[in-house]
């Protein structure tokens, strides 16, 4: 039997800032734009979390539901949640919805056995989609 | 290579329970979708198909054929009905997301002519989708 794709979503609302330790600050205001405002904004982040594997046999799931969403949830909240990413991801981390969506893909990579991670997205806003598979 | 995804939807309930395990372990695997008398879902599913077009109508196949499949194959047996007690086939395997996509997998792929199944993709709700892309 092959492999079976399940992908859920959460929703984190979340305060960030473009900016880079490397660029100074006009610099930083080129590239970036409003995105660099000195007091950051905030996005609706909808992260889905695709699992790959096989469902168990008693239960028919790849994970019981409750528990992917708490896994997923007590993994990213601590920053993700009405939290300044930034201030919790410490200056040197330029807060990319590349550089994030692998920050997720990491910090949740070995959270879900017997499933694998397969891909994580990262919607920062409706018109922008990052998604990683892993290196 | 074309691959052509065409979108449906059926609603109808079901219940996650294994009766060969304890009412506390179907609670604690399953959680509110063990409830005992069931709930529902509006599914859509997004079936994906691959090919090559035809010279002659620029198709890879008549949307319509697609549809009376679909329709005869997914949507007939499973539009308003309860899972567990109208399909047979879901008589002793639980009406999981993760089966129910190979479900709808199985009952497609021989039916379509001119064109192969690529993918099934199941959402149960925005946040919950399977994809089965077969063996």
């Amino acid at each position: 039997m092959g492999d079976c794709f399940l992908t859920f979503s959460l929703r984190f609302y979340t305060r960030h800032k473009l900016t880079s330790p490397f660029l100074d600050e006009r610099r930083n205001r080129e590239v970036f734009g409003k995105c660099a405002n000195p007091s950051g904004h905030g996005h609706a982040y909808v992260v889905s979390i695709t699992l790959k594997g096989q469902p168990s046999p008693e239960s028919g799931l790849l994970l019981p539901r409750e528990q992917m969403f708490r896994i997923a949830r007590r993994t990213l909240s601590p920053f993700m949640s009405y939290r300044y990413i930034n201030r919790k991801l410490g200056e040197g981390f330029i807060t990319t919805g590349e550089n994030i969506v692998k920050l997720l893909w990491d910090k949740l990579q070995d959270k879900f056995t017997p499933c694998t991670i397969h891909r994580v997205c990262l919607q920062e806003t409706p018109k922008n989609l990052f998604a990683y598979y892993g290196p | 290579m074309i691959y052509l995804t065409r979108v449906s939807s059926f609603c109808a309930s079901h219940r996650y329970h294994n009766p060969e395990l304890s009412d506390e372990e179907n609670r604690k695997i399953f959680g509110k979708c063990n409830y005992p008398h069931g709930h529902g879902h509006n599914y859509t599913i997004e079936v994906t198909v691959a090919g090559e077009m035809d010279p002659a109508t620029g198709m890879v196949i008549n949307l319509s054929e697609l549809d009376k499949v679909i329709e005869r194959a997914v949507i007939e047996p499973l539009d308003h009905r309860h899972l567990n007690l109208d399909v047979p086939a879901f008589e002793r395997e639980i009406p999981t997301t993760e089966n129910l996509a190979r479900y709808i997998w199985n009952s497609l792929e021989k039916k379509l002519a001119g064109c192969r199944l690529h993918r099934v993709r199941l959402y149960e709700s925005p946040e919950l989708y399977a994809d089965y892309l077969g063996e």
